[in-house]
Formats: structure tokens, sequence, C-alpha cells
């Protein structure tokens, strides 16, 4: 057990180190650099004194090395967008809103789709499979922009019952949440019908039916746990995954949330940040994929407990 | 009044190139304490009676019609939930192909057996547990409270076999039905399973419907058989007879194509041809394509169940006594 | 008469949990699944070799095909060492052995219609002409009972006694001189094993094959073997002609098998008792060393394949 997380611990060390390499040579292979203003070019003395500043002008080695050095010791340096303050400061102020906006999105969404897929399974052909099957369906096929722009259509301009944009209060909140929600909604409502009717066909229910259990208990003791092993290994990447926020639903609801730090960390070339976001993303995917297997071998007791039969 | 009562059963099956009529007018019957073999090769039928029988088809892609169905007086046909439930598991019990499948991985042997036992009976759960120590004793199961705290998985087929049958007697159902119950298992083991189920048939009294498409297993167990083939019921009859005077060109087809009956390599009886599609079964008689007494009439009437010598019947134009 | 396919103390063994499993325990020490066989297969003849699920029969199959490499041992083809040999080099050699599996649904590709499955061999070794190659697949669908009709579909399309035939038709396409069939009538029901059972008795006569034929059943061994290997936990127990095996099996595993065989006879039923994996080993025969021709180095200890007679060669434990 121990030896087995030591080793996902260190290849999750591994990942991030080939990741930040890649990162590193791929962004500094951009044409451009953070100071090369189109519209009003600074003068070349001010540029190289800036490149000099940031250490911009040496070796890319010497730039990484330094970086990582930094990164071992949590600095991830400074945002050239925003000088005024810390790479780290900049993420814990605008992952605030990306965080409340994931998070309830899939707390919310993610309940709704495991009921749906999990009616769905129980009346399999009947109208509720096919409302949840049409359902999810267009969750995972229509743009999260184009369900945005529909909801701003509908409940902010039609009906004019909800603000269109902007996060403050709560009441700004609500339509990216459902925008977003619907994600995890249709991802689960689908996982979890395939899982429910995976374990449905299995044998041991035929025999727990003829048993004489009622089909309530057989549901609920028995096909839903059998139910929820796939559905971990799915549940929690995406629920971390998710946590980041969507590039798309914060640009449509203006939510200041992380999202907008992709686009324009790329577009400025200002490479700590960018780093810092890429690689905090993939830590988040590294330690929910290890997590999950972890949980998957817990629920599992052919895994946890191990053995061959003894005759 | 017969235990089991079944009259013209239909069973057929929604499927995605069509309807399987699984199950073609079949009528059986069995009294108590008897033991009955129903032999038939995949897609007689035999498993399918038997399922419609516990009503544990699933509708609505199963369809299922009878004139009776009757299990101890209870019609089935127009069971509710709870009636089934309460009738499975305590009246009749169903035991399976597959031990390693017939359990849920997730819980152990013993909460497995508990829980049966809660269903029907109210005793607590240490009570219930206790219960199942003693029934794994009696199926032969030499340390049973370790073997309780196992998970399937830990055990090997046999000794699942064992518990699955500790479980299912574990209410003393009246009836017990085994679907081939040793196929899925070692040769050594299959012996031992089958002697385990013939003794503890004795011993309770109940009866018994063993399913399986290997006539060495009716031999060994059973005192009347059931032939099916093609959704039908080809003969009845006690199995003593059954094995040295087959009125049915299949039964007797099937008794002689056994490879190993006797010294010396040599080539067997076979049966021509394949068994029928049960999306578009034959007219007439069902084996009729494969049989080698068929004439025009066996293509097109199929024959009725007609009893011969008292107590033996069997569907076929050309019974010769 | 020099064998056509020898195994020489043929050993395999398995590493076990090194996956994700190893997550809550040690691996598990390697699993020896063939622990020292020797097998010897002679022109025309067919060897029955018989055993439960988890004795290593089927390894021992596909070790001698070499679609599995051995830990040690050797095996030979008409008396050239194959153990080793690299793929090119054997390729020829393929031609003369083929092997049929129980399972025919997952053997066949599904995409392929049964022609192509059948003229498959000829497009590996680079066989004839298209022309002539039609000609030869018809030629092997009428050997095997199929009608040339079924030519151009597809194995969904058939039941599991046509599959069978239709592996066996393709294994058959190179005329080989060794076939291995592993389990091939497992799966099939009772009215169609008899057939592909004759299909094989005849296909044997005919084409001259050396058959080793793996299976759990003995009554489907004694109708098609001249001589019968028994085979349990990963080592041959005991060996002999059919028949000898069925009248006057000497070792108590053997026997036991024998005794599962369920009687036919429903008035001769009787209780029956069983012998325990304990009961089999404390009923191991023993000899003495001057009975029987034997190493003067061999342990004393563990039981040791020796020859009972002539032919019949018993896993005992030798004393004196």
């Amino acid at each position: 057990m121990i030896g087995y997380v030591v080793r996902r611990l260190l290849s999750i060390c591994v990942t991030f180190f080939v990741v930040s390499v890649l990162l590193f040579v791929m962004m500094h292979a951009i044409p451009g650099g953070p100071f090369d203003a189109v519209e009003m070019p600074l003068d070349p003395a001010i540029v190289a004194k800036i490149m000099a500043q940031y250490g911009l002008e040496q070796p890319l080695y010497v730039q990484y090395l330094k970086y990582m050095w930094g990164v071992l010791h949590f600095d991830f340096g400074i945002p050239y967008q925003s000088p005024g303050e810390t790479v780290l400061e900049l993420l814990g102020r605008a992952w605030v809103p990306s965080l409340v906006l994931g998070g309830l999105g899939v707390l919310i969404g993610a309940p709704l789709g495991i009921a749906l897929g999990l009616v769905a399974a129980l009346r399999r052909n009947s109208w509720v499979d096919y409302l949840a099957s049409a359902i999810s369906t267009l969750g995972l096929t229509i743009p999260v922009f184009v369900t945005s722009m529909l909801l701003i259509m509908v409940f902010a301009v039609w009906l004019n019952w909800l603000p269109a944009s902007g996060w403050g209060e709560p009441k700004k909140w609500i339509l990216p949440i459902i925008a977003y929600a619907a994600i995890p909604l249709a991802t689960y409502a689908r996982y979890t019908r395939s899982a429910m009717l995976d374990t449905l066909n299995k044998p041991f229910v035929t025999v727990l039916r003829a048993k004489g259990l009622s089909e309530r208990k057989i549901i609920f003791q028995h096909v839903l746990r059998n139910s929820a092993i796939p559905m971990v290994t799915v549940f929690l990447p995406m629920f971390i995954g998710t946590a980041t926020g969507s590039i798309f639903v914060e640009a449509m609801f203006r939510v200041p949330g992380l999202g907008a730090y992709f686009v324009s960390s790329i577009e400025t070339r200002d490479y700590p940040l960018e780093m810092a976001l890429v690689l905090m993303i993939t830590v988040m995917f590294c330690l929910a994929y290890f997590l999950a297997d972890i949980a998957y071998a817990l629920l599992n007791p052919r895994i946890r407990l191990g053995g061959r039969p003894s005759k | 009044m017969p235990l089991v009562d079944i009259k013209d059963l239909h069973v057929s099956f929604r499927h995605h190139d069509g309807v399987v009529s699984a199950v073609r007018g079949v009528t059986m019957g069995l009294s108590a304490g008897e033991s009955l073999g129903v032999v038939g090769e995949s897609g007689s039928g035999k498993s399918v009676t038997f399922m419609a029988l516990m009503r544990l088809l699933q509708a609505p892609a199963a369809t299922i019609q009878a004139e009776t169905l009757q299990l101890d007086g209870n019609d089935l046909l127009n069971a509710d939930a709870k009636m089934l439930s309460g009738i499975r598991g305590s009246l009749i019990s169903m035991i399976f192909q597959d031990p390693m499948t017939s359990f849920d991985p997730l819980f152990t042997v013993g909460h497995q057996i508990a829980e049966t036992i809660q269903a029907h009976r109210n005793p607590g759960k240490k009570a219930a547990w206790a219960q199942a120590s003693d029934l794994l004793a009696k199926v032969e199961i030499k340390k049973p409270d370790h073997v309780l705290k196992q998970y399937p998985h830990q055990l090997s087929g046999g000794m699942l076999q064992r518990a699955m049958i500790a479980m299912a007697l574990s209410c003393e159902p009246r009836i017990l039905i085994a679907d081939e119950p040793t196929t899925a298992l070692d040769v050594t083991v299959q012996a031992q399973i089958l002697q385990l189920i013939t003794d503890l048939q004795d011993e309770t009294g109940m009866s018994l419907i063993m399913i399986t498409h290997d006539l060495g297993v009716i031999a060994e167990t059973v005192d009347r058989v059931v032939v099916m083939y093609g959704g039908q019921v080809m003969e009845i009859g006690d199995t003593v007879r059954i094995f040295e005077n087959p009125l049915h060109p299949y039964t007797k087809a099937l008794i002689e194509s056994i490879p190993g009956r006797e010294p010396g390599k040599r080539k067997l009886t076979e049966i021509r041809g394949s068994s029928p599609n049960a999306l578009s079964p034959p007219s007439g008689c069902p084996f009729h394509p494969r049989c080698k007494l068929a004439d025009d009439k066996c293509a097109s009437d199929a024959p009725e169940l007609s009893t011969y010598d008292g107590d033996r019947s069997a569907a076929c134009w050309k019974v010769a006594l | 008469m020099s064998p056509v396919l020898e195994l020489r103390n043929i050993r395999k063994s398995f590493e076990l949990g090194r996956g994700f499993g190893s997550l809550f325990r040690a691996a598990p020490p390697p699993v020896v699944a063939v622990d020292g066989v020797s097998l010897s297969v002679l022109p025309r003849k067919v060897l029955g070799l018989v055993g439960e699920s988890g004795s290593g029969k089927s390894t021992c199959g596909l070790m001698a095909m070499r679609l599995l490499d051995v830990t040690s041992g050797e095996i030979f083809v008409n008396g050239t060492d194959i153990t080793r040999m690299e793929p090119a080099q054997l390729k020829p050699l393929r031609k003369q052995m083929q092997i049929v599996f129980q399972d025919s649904y997952s053997s066949l590709d599904p995409m392929m219609t049964l022609s192509q499955i059948v003229a498959e061999p000829f497009v590996i070794h680079d066989m004839y002409t298209h022309q002539e190659r039609s000609e030869i697949v018809g030629d092997l669908f009428e050997k095997v009972g199929l009608d040339r009709s079924y030519r151009s579909r597809y194995p969904h399309e058939l039941s599991g006694g046509q599959r069978q035939r239709i592996s066996i038709a393709r294994a058959l396409a190179l005329k080989p001189k060794i076939l291995v069939a592993d389990e091939p009538t497992s799966a099939l029901d009772v009215s169609v094993k008899a057939q592909v059972i004759n299909l094989l008795h005849d296909l044997q006569e005919e084409m001259g094959l050396s058959i080793l034929f793996i299976s759990h059943e003995l009554s489907v061994i004694r109708s098609l073997a001249d001589e019968i290997a028994v085979m349990h936990r990963g080592r041959i127990v005991e060996q002999a002609p059919t028949e000898t095996i069925f009248q006057n099996a000497q070792h108590p595993y053997t026997q036991s098998l024998l005794n599962a065989i369920p009687s036919l006879d429903p008035r001769k039923r009787s209780r029956r008792t069983f012998m325990s994996a304990e009961d089999i080993f404390a009923k191991i025969p023993t000899v003495s060393r001057g009975d029987v021709v034997i190493a003067e180095n061999v342990p004393t200890t563990d039981p040791q394949l020796v020859n009972v007679s002539e032919d019949h060669k018993v896993e005992a434990i030798v004393q004196g």
C-alpha cells in the first residue's frame, strides 16, 4: 500500500516535471515576447531593461531552472499583466468565483444527473428514459456558449427575471451556474444509466430476486453500490476538473474568474501566470485520478483483499 | 393437487431482429417430494420455462402467457410483486449455473445468506448469522464461520456453489430448482455437488427440478425426465424407461450421441443439422428437419403430447412401442 | 516410431500481482502452471490430454505451438528443436502445426467472410493464385461438412457447431501434420458435439493427422484418443493407452476423474464417496527402486513418473 502510494506520488512528480518542460519550451517558442506591444512600441532600451529585470535575456535553461527553483519555494513569480501582485495572490483572488461557479455547478448538476440516470435505468425504454437520453445528448453536444446565450436571452432579455452578466451578488450567480451545471448533469446521467444497466444485467441480481428480496432492497443495497464503483473513477476527476471553472461560461457571463486569464496570459505572453495555471491543473488532475484509483480499490473487495480462491 | 402446475406456457422475447418464441406450449407438473429432470440443449426453453415459473423474466422484454401457472395453489401468473418476493426463496428456490457470478461481489457470503433468512423470517441479525453457519455446515463446508466472513472472490467455484445451495435452502423451500448447477465446475467437483443435492433432497423431502443438458446428470439424480427441444416438450417419462426405451426419436438420438459410452476409439452416432432458429421455428414437429424418421406429416402438423403405457408421454407421430 | 511433436520437460511459471492489486498486498510468488511435462505425439496418433481447469493443460498446448514461450524445457517438431526459433525461421514450420480453440466465436474475425477466414493462411504464407484459393476453400468447406453457399457469410450468422467447423477448416487449410485441439467441443451442444468429434475422427484418418487433443472430459477423449495423459497441478500423473486408463488406472487422481463420470444407467445409481486433495496425495502409489528403470540420483521423497509397464506411466513414490 505504502509502496504503491509512493510510486504514484513519484509518477505525479515526473508528470509535473515533463509538463513544466514542455510548457516552458512551447511558450517560449511562440513568436513575440511579453513587451512587444504593437500599438505603442516601447523604446528598445527600456524593453531591454525590463527584459533584464525579469531575467528574460538569459538562456532558456537558466530561466527554466530559476523558475523551477522558485516553484520549489512556492514562488511563482509576478504576472506581467498585473505587476502589483504575485501570481499566487492573483490566483487566490480570481479562483474564488471560478470555484464557486464550478463547485456549485457540479454539486447541483451531479446529483440531478445521477437521479436522472437512475430513473432512466430503472424505467428502461419508458418516456423517462427517452427524456434522460435526450437531455444528456443535448447537454453533451450543444456547446456551452450556445446554452449560455439561450439562458441570457430567455431569462435576462425576454423575461427580465435575472441579470444577464456580472458576479457580485448571488442573484447574478444563477444563470452561469445553470449553464455550467448542464455539463456534469448530462455526463452523470449518461454514466449512471449505463453503470446501472450494466449491474442490473448481472446474474447476481437475478439471484437476489430469486431469493425473495424486495425490488427496493435489491436496488438500494446491491445495485446502487455496485454501480457506484465505476462511477467513482468518473466522479472525482470531473469534480476537480470543473472546479477550475469554464472559460466559455465565464466569458459569456463576464464572471471575473480564472477563465479569462487562460486566454490573456497566452495572448500577452505572460509566462509566469500561464505556467502557474497549467501546472496547477496538471497537479489537480493527477491527484484526482490518484484519489479515484484509491477509492476504487477501497470500494472493491477483490482489489482491497486480493487473494485467489482457496480450494 | 400437484405442487407445480404448468399448462400451455408460452414465453417470447422482444429481440432486435424480431420476436423470439422461447417456450411454445409447455405443459408439465410436479408433485411433492418428486425429483424431475428437465433435459435439453441451449435454446430448448428448459431454463426459460422455470425462470417464467418464478416470474424472473423482466417485462416488457419478455411476455408470458399460460392457461395455468401455479405453485402450491398460488396463481403466479397474476401474482403481484409482494406475493412473488414472499414466495421466492421460501416456497421455491433456484440455484444457477455459475456460482462465481451468482453472489454480489461487494458483500460477504454470510451477509448474503443472512439477508435471505431475514427477508422471509424475522430473527435478529445474530440469529440469522448463526443459522447461516449451521447451513454451511450442512452443505459440508468445513470451517463455516470462516467462510461466512469471506467475499465471493475468495472462494473456489465448488465452495461457492455449496454456499449457494445453503442460501437456497435457508428458508426450507418445498421446491429447489437447480439450473445447470454443475456445468461451470470442475469434473470432480461436479459429482460432489450432485451428490450433495440428492442427499439434501432425501433428507428434507423437498421436490427437485434439475435442469441440465447432460444426460449423465439426469441418470444420476432424478426419478422422472422431461425432454425439451425447440421450446416444446418432446417426451416425459420415468428415468429408467427413458434410458432403456426412449419413445421419441430425439431422446433416442440424444442418448446415442453421448461420447465415451463404449470402449475404444470409434465414431459416434450423430444428430445431423443444427438446433432450430428461435426467430423462425420450423413448422410441424420442431425436430423434423433433423429426424431420420420424419415425413411430410411431421413437417406440416405438430404432434400433441400423447400418453403411452399409462405413465409416459411423447409428442411424435412416429412413436413405435 | 519417432514422434512428430515432442515436449521435453517443459515448465512455465507466471508472475502475478504486478498490477494495481499490489496496492494492498505484496506480490504473490510466481505460479508454476506447468511443472516439467514431457509428452510425445506419434505420427497418425491422437494423444488425449485430460485435466481440470488450472491443471496447465491448455498452457502446454500453447507452448507446443510456440504461442507462449516456455520457462524451461524443449519443444521438437519432427526432430527439430523449435524452442527458441526466431519467428522468421518458425514461419515455414507453422504450416505443419495448427491449433483449434474452444471459443470459436472469439477466434474468428467478425469482419471477415467465412471464405476469407479459411483462405487467410494462404494469404499469410503467400500461396496459390486467387482462382486456386477459391477452389481449395470450396473443397475445405465440403471436407468439414459446410455447404459451399456459406462462403460469403459472416461468423455471427453461424451456429456454434458450424463456427467450430470453420475453425477446423482454417486449421486444415495448410494440410498440417500436427493439430492441437484445445477443448474444441466443450462449448458445443450435446447433439452437435458428436458431429465435431466424428469430423475430427474422419479428418485424422483421411489426412494422417497427429492430434494433441486437450479436454476436461474423459468421455470425449475416450472416443477419439489412442493414448491418454492425465494432468494434475502442472504435472503428468499418469499416461497409458486409452483403455488401460479406463480399465486399470493406477493413480488416485485418475481414479477420482473416472469416478466422477456419471453412469448412464439410472439403475446403477449409487451413493459415491469422493477423495479429497489430501486423500489423493496419501494414496499416491509406491514402487520399489528395483522394479522400475530410473536414474540413480532420483530423490525418494517426491513422486516421480515411472513406467509400471511398457506403455503405462504413473507418478509414484520410489522406495528402496
